[in-house]
């Protein structure tokens, strides 16, 4: 019986960041594409976003950018379930809540109390990650932000809590461009309630780029003072892995405020899939990652 | 010997140069004699009046304290070739270009003269605002070493730990960086500076308490959204000094200053 409910829910994993912009989604989408060119159904899942753009879903409904490419990158068509929380500031100052796509009200005017609020965000995220598990073979979870925001824990939705109710096992994503890498990785294993922690089962270093005579040293000093492996270094892929999720104010320390415009899908060949996926594939220790899974090592085809 | 005060990041572009920046007018404005100090520095370089080069960012910060650039101010000039070469320039010195190891021998052999570039600042001013590279803890970058605890150790400078709270991560970036600095070395982070916060500071407050009851060290400031502007030339001279006393307006408010001046005067 039990082994029979295993098998018809999906598998799942899920990527959290040390902060924002470390390259959490084109981590998501690489897995995306990793897993479904093994011969896995897979489907992308963010339970909570908070963006100025969009990704349009065939039926006019809203979800975040990186879900949709997402989406894209495993060969399926985007649903709702997909991001099935989606906040947009506006320009009064308005937040709006879209709700599997479709705008649900205003943000702070659509419960009596924050409670009731955060219940019901969790009900939406719960009964959406199910009808994915259903549906699909792997789930690959993206977090929002850093999981470490002592002063938001209440409030998070996006991470921990998310990773809880998809029983997944968590890979934190740190960005080596940034400089802090270390202690970024460091720090949020400190940060997280033992219950939390455990979940964490490695590190991704992203975005290394220079002399790497020091690279496995620094990396020994991570995983023995978290005891947490160290999955991969993935290299600063120009143009490839600087896909971001499209948070508010993404660009505003470059200068300039491009936002997240979803490329016409006829742009995105599934070439440029295949290269992330692949820089990806060869910088993560893919046994280890298919062993935490439970799946036969190698994938399946 | 002047005081010595120095400010390091948890990230690349934390804000270390223009918090220093202000810190340099702030300083200035109290009638402190202000020099900044940045071991090496990489980007866009200025001639000096008298010769020699200096790093935009030091030629700000000398601007904001009302003093003179001088080479000193900035001892090593990087300039990017590739990912792991630098053309090097040592006190006005063009040493051709060094891969990441030739440069960390040859910083190692240097030591003594970088940090008599210190030593000149040290005698001829109050104060020397020194500016971190990189963050202290780039356990695999052992060449940024110099430019932050090694030196803020041999000279025993009190260090302010500033962090970028809007790109998220913020505590634990905090955290960690503190978790692996040596003993010795995180006995000098005096406080820690939190930059470029939008938002209401007090639902701030309570994150705050929590992060300064696990790294028993002082949150000294919440600074709103500072970014690097580049300021210089076209900028008009009157408005570049409009922003520095802007800058330091802003640590006025927002800063605890009595921290500042206990610092300074130990």
């Amino acid at each position: 019986m039990k082994s029979a409910e295993r098998k018809k829910e999906a598998v799942t994993i899920m990527i959290q960041g040390t902060a924002s912009h470390v390259g959490k989604s084109a981590i998501a989408t690489a897995l995306c594409r990793i897993f479904a060119r093994s011969g896995y159904r897979v489907a992308p899942f963010k339970s909570w976003n908070m963006a100025l753009n969009s990704y349009r879903l065939a039926d006019g409904g809203e979800i975040g950018c990186a879900q949709g490419e997402q989406a894209e990158a495993a060969g399926i068509e985007a649903t709702p379930d997909m991001n099935p929380l989606l906040l947009k500031p506006g320009a009064s100052g308005k937040t709006q809540l879209f709700v599997r796509g479709r705008f649900y009200g205003y943000l702070g005017s659509t419960h009596q109390s924050e409670e009731e609020y955060l219940a019901f965000c969790l009900q939406i995220i719960e009964e959406s990650l199910a009808r994915l598990r259903q549906k699909y073979e792997i789930i690959v979870l993206e977090g929002a932000g850093s999981p470490a925001e002592i002063n938001l824990k209440e409030r998070d939705v996006a991470n921990m809590k998310a990773a809880e109710l998809a029983s997944a096992p968590v890979i934190l994503v740190s960005d080596l461009s940034r400089g802090g890498a270390m202690a970024a990785a460091v720090g949020t294993v400190m940060l997280l309630p033992a219950t939390e922690r455990r979940r964490v089962a490695g590190f991704i270093m992203n975005k290394f780029s220079g002399d790497d005579s020091f690279l496995l040293s620094a990396l020994k000093t991570v995983e023995k003072k978290t005891t947490i492996p160290v999955l991969g270094v993935v290299p600063y892929l120009q143009g490839i892995n600087l896909l971001e999720e499209d948070e508010v104010f993404a660009d505003l320390d470059l200068g300039s405020f491009s936002g997240g415009q979803p490329v016409a899908a006829e742009q995105k060949g599934a070439g440029r899939f295949d290269a992330l996926a692949d820089a990806v594939e060869k910088a993560l220790d893919m046994p280890a990652l298919y062993s935490l899974m439970g799946l036969p090592q190698g994938g399946r085809i | 010997m002047s005081a010595l005060l120095m400010i390091q990041g948890t990230s690349a572009a934390a804000g270390k140069t223009i918090i220093s920046t202000a810190l340099c007018r702030l300083l200035a404005e109290k009638g402190y004699r202000t020099a900044p100090f940045c071991v090496f520095s990489s980007g866009e370089m200025l001639e000096l009046p008298g010769g020699g080069k200096i790093s935009r960012s030091q030629f700000m910060q000398a601007e904001a304290a009302g003093v003179t650039p001088v080479p000193e101010m900035n001892p090593i000039l990087l300039k990017a070739v590739s990912d792991t070469t630098y053309e090097v320039i040592h006190n006005n010195k063009n040493l051709g270009e060094m891969t990441q190891k030739e440069f960390r021998s040859f910083l190692a052999t240097a030591f003594t003269d970088i940090y008599a570039s210190l030593a000149v600042l040290s005698q001829k001013y109050d104060v020397v605002i020194i500016e971190g590279v990189g963050t202290p803890v780039e356990l695999h970058k052992p060449e940024l070493a110099v430019a932050n605890m090694r030196l803020a150790g041999e000279f025993n400078i009190p260090v302010l730990l500033a962090t970028d709270i809007d790109r998220g991560g913020m505590f634990a970036y905090v955290t960690g960086t503190l978790a692996l600095l040596r003993p010795q070395e995180r006995q000098l982070v005096k406080g820690v500076v939190v930059n470029r916060f939008r938002g209401f500071k007090d639902r701030l407050q309570g994150g705050l308490k929590m992060l300064e009851e696990i790294i028993q060290i002082p949150v000294i400031g919440v600074l709103p959204y500072l970014n690097d502007l580049s300021l210089l030339p076209p900028v008009s001279a009157e408005k570049r000094l409009f922003f520095y006393k802007l800058l330091s307006q802003i640590l006025r408010e927002n800063l605890d200053l009595k921290f500042i001046w206990e610092l300074i005067q130990q």
